[in-house]
């Protein structure tokens, strides 16, 4: 039956038929051929499988994103990105890297500054004289510091699929490896923009302007605290956080700014309800999936084959990042989670790795999958967005990803860089 | 003659479809914000809301499911399909999309026994039948059949509605064709 289940799978998937419905029709094929279950077991894990009152922490943080996307105040982000940070060689590549962590703060995924924020850098960039390749490869990869910077959705349905992480704990587990990935960009920006000799920058702000931007940038940078304040004070649940968040942008929109209004705002709220359908359909078609998996005992006999191999826990570690790094070049972001966390979860246990920091060089390596071909959803989106050759975009991205490679290899050898947060503010198990 | 009143009927589905998800989010939206209210200000939160409101993200993803199809959102790996030829490319899409329907057509129908099998059992907090929440399963994979039926000519050659949000490059507003 497993055999089944991974021929269905793959074949399907290689054929190009959508993700989610690849899993969902695995399980199903499995469960009718296999006999063994009533086949009303499908529409009950599909139901089942999303069922769930954290989850809905994933609708309401796609919408507040997009309710602040819409609002326009992206534009005063990147103003004051800008006055910041414009007037360093390779200013606008800086810009970007910053705009890219604050938008961070507010949206909880990757694909959403992309869109977002990246293709807007993106043009401003290559308008200022730097080549498209190169703002694109930019923009494709500081998107991927929003799902590691909280919030994250990507975060959000890990700690579902794993009772031994909270989300608040990954979220803070997120701070520090989103922060070297900000540094780590903007370096490599600053090295490629001396090379190629990109040295436009912006005039220095004198110091009122920089200080009305930030005034009025600073609405969508309350957002972040909001958030992050309200769970970490135990005031809200995530889900409840997201809610606030959701509404504190509407508030924003419609009576602060005064750019929503009913008509804008309802599109908004399609258009999220749209993106998140795509989202927890994964979420839900895995959820027959995974349980046909753990059903087969496949996670079990992953555990134990690697533990016959090594017993060494580094060892782990590396065996883990090479296959989820494999996953995340071939797979989507979150059917790739959805499906390896409950297969390579037991080896935590097994092998006595901190929960926490194992979860964080999962989420990692698998957002840099995000921008590593084939299957490369940023880029996709960067290479539509800003009309450039997607072989010419991953030429131009190769220095960013090596850099995120780094990155990634420093989060999996010094484990307190992800650890140490939640654990000073008592978050970590 | 024919045509048009198949178009209209198109364009009337995805309206209605569209409407339907975004009432649906805002008052997911609406009870879990008073929740949040209501427990700080006065004290206390209805668990009725926190269950309507997680049996309402399900309706949004199954009824939303064929709309985000229709606006090529739901991922795919196509770099092997894109090596095939034109014409064997567009057999193979067809061959994708007939396996939706069926998929969709069997979900729905083992989605009917789930209903008649959760109609004898009740839910924590509403006490409602479970059969109740259960229909978006059946509901949401019929909607999402005719939507491939509609939507199947386009579905093969990847010609995605253009719902998606547009980014204007220099005032960051978000417009829509």
């Amino acid at each position: 039956m497993s055999a089944f289940l991974f021929l269905v799978f793959f074949v399907t998937l290689a054929a190009g038929l959508p993700v989610a419905i690849s899993m969902g029709a695995a399980g199903m094929a499995s469960v009718l051929v296999g006999g063994k279950f009533p086949a009303l077991v499908v529409p009950q894990h599909l139901f089942n499988g999303i069922s769930s009152f954290p989850l809905m922490a994933v609708p309401f943080f796609v919408l507040a994103a997009d309710l602040m996307t819409a609002s326009g105040i992206t534009g005063s982000l990147m103003r004051f990105a800008n006055n910041l940070v414009g007037h360093i060689k390779g200013g606008l590549g800086h810009v970007n890297v910053l705009v890219s962590m604050l938008f961070a703060g507010v949206s909880g995924s990757a694909l959403a500054d992309a869109a977002g924020p990246g293709a807007i850098e993106m043009t401003m960039m290559h308008k200022a004289g730097y080549d498209k390749a190169y703002a694109g490869a930019l923009s494709a990869t500081t998107a991927t510091i929003g799902p590691i910077i909280p919030p994250s959705i990507l975060m959000v349905v890990y700690a579902i699929s794993d009772a031994r992480v909270t989300v608040a704990g990954l979220f803070l587990a997120g701070v520090v490896p989103g922060l070297l990935l900000g540094f780590a960009l903007s370096a490599t920006n600053h090295w490629m923009s001396v090379k190629k000799g990109y040295i436009f920058r912006s005039r220095r702000p004198s110091l009122s302007e920089l200080g009305k931007s930030f005034v009025s940038a600073a609405p969508a940078l309350g957002l972040p605290a909001v958030i992050m304040g309200g769970i970490l004070g135990g005031i809200f649940t995530p889900t409840e956080a997201a809610a606030v968040a959701v509404a504190y942008s509407i508030v924003l929109g419609c009576l602060v700014l005064r750019t929503l209004n009913i008509k804008r705002l309802m599109d908004v709220f399609v258009q999220s309800g749209v993106t998140s359908a795509a989202v927890l359909l994964i979420v839900s078609m895995a959820s027959i999936f995974s349980w046909l998996l753990t059903l087969l005992q496949v996670p079990q006999r992953i555990a134990w084959e690697i533990s016959n191999l090594t017993t060494s826990p580094a060892v782990v570690m590396l065996l883990v990042a090479i296959v989820v790094f494999l996953c995340g070049m071939v797979i989507d972001t979150l059917p790739a989670l959805i499906i390896l966390v409950p297969v390579l979860g037991p080896l935590v246990d097994k092998f006595n790795i901190d929960p926490l920091y194992f979860a964080m060089t999962v989420v990692l390596n698998l957002t840099l999958g995000l921008v590593t071909p084939p299957v490369a959803p940023v880029l996709f989106v960067i290479s539509t967005v800003g009309n450039i050759k997607f072989e010419d975009l991953v030429k131009a991205a190769i220095p960013f990803i090596v850099a995120e490679i780094l990155v990634l290899g420093l989060v999996i050898l010094f484990p307190p860089l992800s650890t140490t947060l939640p654990r000073l503010l008592g978050f970590a198990r | 003659m024919a045509r048009s009143k198949w178009q209209a009927v198109n364009a009337g589905l995805v309206r209605i479809n569209r409407g339907c998800i975004g009432i649906m989010l805002c008052a997911m939206f609406l009870m879990v914000f008073a929740n949040v209210v209501t427990r700080y200000c006065l004290g206390f939160s209805i668990a009725a809301a926190e269950e309507i409101s997680t049996f309402l993200m399900i309706w949004v993803t199954y009824l939303g499911a064929g709309l985000a199809l229709r606006e090529g959102r739901l991922a795919s790996i196509d770099v092997l399909q894109d090596r095939l030829p034109a014409k064997l490319r567009s057999l193979l899409r067809m061959g994708l999309g007939m396996v939706m329907v069926v998929f969709f057509l069997l979900l729905s129908w083992y989605g009917v026994g789930l209903v008649v099998l959760g109609w004898s059992q009740e839910t924590f907090a509403l006490m409602i039948p479970r059969g109740i929440p259960y229909l978006v399963v059946p509901i949401g994979s019929l909607l999402f059949v005719a939507h491939s039926i509609f939507f199947f000519r386009k579905w093969v050659r990847k010609d995605w509605d253009r719902n998606l949000a547009e980014v204007h490059p220099d005032t960051g507003e978000i417009s829509r064709e």
